[in-house]
């Protein structure tokens, strides 16, 4: 980022070596503080992705992408909460913007079930159909329902986490999660067998 | 099947996790209810399952050192642009600060001739008027008047010459270029007055208002008829 000062007509000249050295100590700690960022953010950002467009290399073009943004705007993001908040925004934005390139929606729902079928594990083929259609029935679902939903999902995001990264209140992250939920439930009742116990 | 009263209920139970003790009671003594109950937890169960897998994927251990490559390459080219654009900006309002200065200050001297008197203004009906405009003859004539203007050069320009914002390592060097503009300024200024002999302090300026007289047109003589004409 970059970095000025006030130079006031008729002052004297500060010394270049001084000023040399301030600037490169400026320069190394604002790089080491964004590494420590990258470092904590990266995964949220991919995985934001990722649960957008169901395809592991435009996800990870859509953080990286996402990630560069966020050095450049890093001097008004240095507080993690913000700069975590920021990068869930721009990354969900990013995907989406992706998804919707006509061009490529065919040859990446070709690719994405070519992976699924590479990466799928052994597991029965009834909980694999479930996941196919719990993702179609998550890109079917309101862009905000569907971000809380993957936000809720991942691993250590409490509802007061989500609430901040998204800048809304508790309540609204739990009535998104609840009609999410619902919408879910309505569209995947048929693919679940019912339970014969008592 | 949820019985009719606990249909909404419990289906939203199920959905929010959250129970009654009403609703409590009620799954305690109705058996399909509580089947549709177990049936809907276990969807719900399937469904948060299947989200922790999508929300949850792996990260590529590329990811990382692709960002490291991409900020390698990019804010370099990004910041020079930049700080060339700002730079030449300030460069740009400081060089244009520093010559109208000089134009300003410059201009002031050359107005004033010294081998002439002062110009003063002039009143309308004045008898002044006619060493004015000496070859004026009566009648009335339409005056365009200007009134007169006071030039005065503010000895302080430099309070005037704004703050700047500049990169660190490029301060060192707009600060010596204005230090040398201001010298050189000031020492123009200076061989200017001697050379008109003028004290070296700038005194207000008067132009005195115009005057336009009418405008003649004289009589052409008649040209000579000669033969050719007949």
């Amino acid at each position: 980022m970059q970095e000025f000062i006030l130079i006031e007509p008729g002052s004297t000249a500060p010394k270049l070596d001084e000023v040399e050295w301030t600037r490169e100590a400026e320069r190394s700690a604002f790089r080491s503080e964004f590494e420590e960022h990258l470092a904590d953010s990266s995964s949220l950002a991919f995985r934001v992705a990722r649960g957008v467009l169901r395809n592991d290399a435009d996800a990870e073009d859509i953080a990286q992408e996402a990630l560069v943004k966020a050095f450049r705007n890093f001097d008004a993001l240095r507080e993690r909460n913000r700069f975590r908040a920021w990068l869930v925004r721009v990354s969900f934005r990013l995907a989406l913007d992706r998804l919707r390139s006509s061009k490529r929606r065919g040859i990446r729902e070709a690719e994405w079930i070519r992976e699924q079928e590479r990466t799928r594990p052994v597991e029965s083929e009834t909980s694999h159909e479930f996941q196919q259609h719990l993702e179609r029935a998550m890109a079917e679902l309101p862009e905000k329902l569907r971000l809380v939903l993957l936000l809720s999902a991942m691993d250590g995001h409490t509802l007061e986490e989500v609430a901040m990264l998204l800048a809304i209140p508790v309540g609204t992250v739990k009535s998104r999660l609840f009609f999410a939920r619902k919408k879910l439930a309505e569209k995947l009742r048929c693919f679940v067998k019912p339970t014969t116990s008592r | 099947m949820f019985c009719e009263t606990y249909n909404k209920p419990l289906t939203d139970a199920a959905a929010s996790g959250e129970l009654s003790a009403a609703q409590r009671e009620h799954l305690a003594s109705c058996d399909p209810c509580r089947i549709a109950f177990a049936e809907e937890q276990s969807l719900f169960g399937a469904i948060d399952s299947g989200l922790r897998t999508v929300a949850n994927s792996e990260v590529p251990a590329t990811l990382i050192p692709r960002v490291h490559f991409a900020l390698n390459n990019e804010p370099a080219s990004q910041r020079r642009s930049f700080s060339f654009l700002v730079w030449g900006f300030a460069s740009a309002v400081v060089t244009g600060g520093v010559v109208l200065g000089l134009i300003h200050l410059s201009s002031k001297p050359a107005l004033v001739e010294p081998s002439r008197p002062a110009p003063v203004a002039v009143a309308q009906n004045s008898p002044e008027r006619a060493s004015l405009n000496p070859t004026r003859t009566g009648g009335v004539s339409p005056v365009y008047r200007v009134k007169p203007v006071v030039l005065a050069a503010s000895n302080n320009s430099r309070q005037d010459l704004p703050k700047v914002l500049v990169p660190p390592d490029e301060g060192a060097a707009l600060l010596r270029y204005e230090k040398l503009l201001h010298k050189e300024s000031v020492a123009g200024i200076q061989t200017t007055a001697k050379s008109l002999d003028m004290p070296q302090g700038i005194e207000p300026l008067e132009i005195a208002e115009l005057e336009l007289g009418d405008l003649r047109i004289p009589v052409l003589p008649k040209p000579a008829l000669d033969g050719h004409a007949k």
